[in-house]
């Protein structure tokens, strides 16, 4: 217990220093207008910003980035409060009951609420990060080869399982992934595998995948309706607070969707999207007048909020735990602690103590300052939401590339971004999920490399990943999954 | 042809090519068991079987249920154009940025892009495509010290 106060403060003597804090405030001002404009959300905006980073150092560059993501949590709602276009997918919930609010007259209450109600999920899901990432981290210690192995395969197939869409299609996605995550030189033998061009030879950088899937690919999808702009009513907005009757019905709401927010948040391939769907209808079930969401309910917006807020710092569990990203936002997020030279893992939180709880304090530290930035400058931050989209996706685009020459300052990553720009633009035609792709691009290498060091302690013997009982869980619970997603869509399909 | 179709023999041929490319990898050598082979052998497969199940089921699904995939491309045309020009102008932009260095070449591919995206708008366009390099410029090269191409620049201070 007092170690976990001690590890604290070590993380807060990082974190409060003046220019980290500066870059706390200026790094969640960023990632909310990010998070805000709709066609960049989170993952890609904090792609793109990524190399404000690189001059700093790396507790610093840390903190900016968990801001940037932070601040992209509390962005994501304005649009839909404003607009009903959603920022991102765990957005998508907070139109249900923002929007019409808005058209209630109420935006300015609705904007104050969902401040607030992120800033209390925050922190409840930061209490939980902190007594949590101990014994994790304590427990990934223990990991051998074939439990790494085992874990990466479980997370990887409860991101194709447990998210929406065709599984099949899904496994398809993270085989392409794992396909080329092979690209390159193989670490054990030396061996040059599919590289046809001698710039490959280091692999692909997940990071270009990402600003092609998401950020390029996302321009594409937009070519279609090139004329589209939004108008907001500013002086309608009236007083961005919540009285107290109102903020008393949210409550309850509040305190429940946290926790299960954070929990959703912690396994792999759920995140933000599934939180919000499954607190919205949990809120509507247990509430005494179900009719009133979806016409401007104040629960339907505060539940969804502060459970999103928790799931992301439930997804920093596995990430700094275990260096395994849980969504495409955390995926990011790894790519820039490994381009700052931190490895995520067990072993970070022994070596770098520091570096590890300065990021959970400067989470609690962006929380609060978040909450502070997003009710004053909720008026004026909202006016972004004016720019029409063919001034947006040049700007977009141009932040993109400009992003993918900072990575590599190679001129083939160019190529190949737009390689995975069209093959994000494919996927989304062809509805084929990215996600699994980009996890298994990212996972892939360690993964391989697990297994075949488990390989080599057990003597080629495949019985190893069974005998020992954590794999053999893992194994099991990932087996479980695919069983379990067969079962619902047969279910689906009968319907 | 539907979308799971197409999704399918999409994956039967690039597992296909990419299985092709993985025999021809040379054996393992001393010490390593697995070699590398393996595990693009699994990867490879794994997208092929998928693929197969994922295009025979749905061939064996009734008419009424697909939903059939739409190319489009006659009424798209003018997307998958734009489509083109962007990435055209992309790698162009990645093989400009050192001979002309990052200001120019910038200005250059958001002048372009902003003419496809926003129109005949020539003011709107100089504008974006003038800050646009400029502030960020200032921002990365300047205030955080991160190094740019200069190319045609260089002549300048800073």
């Amino acid at each position: 217990m007092e170690s976990i106060f001690h590890n604290l403060s070590i993380g807060l003597d990082a974190a409060l220093t003046l220019t980290n804090i500066t870059w706390v405030f200026i790094g969640g001002l960023l990632g909310t207008i990010i998070g805000m404009l709709p066609g960049l959300g989170p993952a890609t905006g904090v792609a793109i910003l990524i190399p404000i980073s690189y001059g700093m150092n790396p507790t610093t560059a840390l903190i900016t980035m968990a801001a940037i993501y932070y601040g992209a949590m509390f962005g994501g709602s304005r649009a839909s409060i404003m607009i009903n276009t959603p920022g991102d997918a765990s957005a998508i919930v907070s139109c249900f009951d923002g929007y019409p609010m808005t058209k209630n007259g109420e935006a300015g209450k609705a904007l104050a609420i969902s401040a607030i109600a992120s800033f209390i999920g925050g922190i409840i899901g930061m209490i939980f990060l902190i007594f949590v990432t101990m014994p994790v981290a304590n427990a990934a210690l223990k990991f051998g080869p074939a439990e790494m192995f085992s874990l990466m395969i479980f997370a990887l197939t409860a991101t194709v399982t447990l998210s929406q869409g065709n599984m099949l299609k899904g496994f398809i996605a993270m085989a392409f992934g794992f396909m080329l995550s092979t690209i390159g030189i193989d670490p054990q033998t030396g061996i040059l595998r599919f590289t046809f061009v001698p710039e490959l030879q280091d692999g692909i950088d997940f990071l270009v995948a990402m600003i092609g899937l998401y950020a390029v690919a996302e321009v594409f999808k937009n070519y279609s309706n090139l004329d589209a702009h939004y108008t907001i009513d500013s002086k309608s907005i009236g007083r961005v607070w919540v009285p107290w009757e109102d903020f008393k019905k949210t409550i309850k709401p509040i305190l429940r969707s946290s926790p299960l927010g954070f929990l959703i948040g912690v396994l792999p391939g759920m995140g933000g999207t599934v939180a919000t769907f499954v607190s919205y209808a949990l809120e509507k079930t247990l509430s005494k007048h179900p009719e009133k969401f979806g016409k401007g309910a104040i629960e339907g917006l505060a539940a969804p909020e502060a459970a999103n807020n928790a799931s992301s710092c439930g997804a920093f569990v596995p990430l700094l735990t275990l260096g395994i990203p849980g969504s495409g936002t955390t995926a990011v997020m790894l790519g820039a602690l490994m381009m700052l030279g931190v490895r995520p893992g067990p072993i970070l939180f022994q070596m770098h103590p520091e570096i590890a709880w300065g990021v959970i304090a400067s989470m609690l530290i962006g929380d609060i300052m978040l909450a502070l930035i997003n009710l004053p400058l909720a008026v004026p931050l909202v006016q972004l939401l004016k720019i029409p989209q063919r001034i947006m996706l040049p700007v977009i685009l141009g932040m993109a590339f400009m992003g993918t020459y900072f990575l590599n300052y190679s001129s083939f990553d160019f190529i190949l971004v737009s390689v995975f720009a069209l093959t994000g633009y494919l996927f989304w035609k062809l509805e084929i999920p990215i996600p699994p792709l980009v996890l298994a691009l990212i996972l892939g290498g360690t993964t391989e490399q697990s297994f075949r060091n488990a390989m080599t302690i057990a003597g080629n013997d495949l019985m190893f990943f069974v005998e020992k009982p954590i794999s053999l869980t893992l194994l099991l619970l990932a087996a479980a999954s695919i069983v379990f997603s067969i079962y619902k869509q047969r279910k689906v399909a009968k319907s | 042809m539907t979308k799971n179709e197409i999704s399918g023999l999409m994956a039967i041929i690039i597992s296909s090519i990419y299985l092709l490319a993985t025999l021809r990898l040379p054996e393992t050598a001393m010490g390593d068991n697995i070699g590398p082979k393996l595990f693009p052998i699994l990867a490879g497969a794994l997208a092929f079987l998928c693929g197969l199940i994922l295009l025979v089921k749905d061939l064996r699904q009734k008419k009424s249920n697909k939903e059939i995939f739409h190319l489009g491309l006659k009424e798209n045309k003018n997307i998958y154009i734009k489509i083109g020009i962007t990435i055209f102008l992309g790698i162009a932009y990645g093989f400009a940025l050192v001979p002309l260095g990052y200001v120019i070449s910038t200005a250059l591919f958001m002048l372009l892009v902003t003419r496809l995206i926003n129109g005949p708008r020539w003011l709107e366009n100089l504008l974006l495509a003038l800050a646009f390099p400029v502030v960020t410029y200032v921002v990365f090269a300047i205030m955080l010290g991160l190094s740019l191409p200069r190319g045609l620049l260089s002549f300048l201070p800073f």
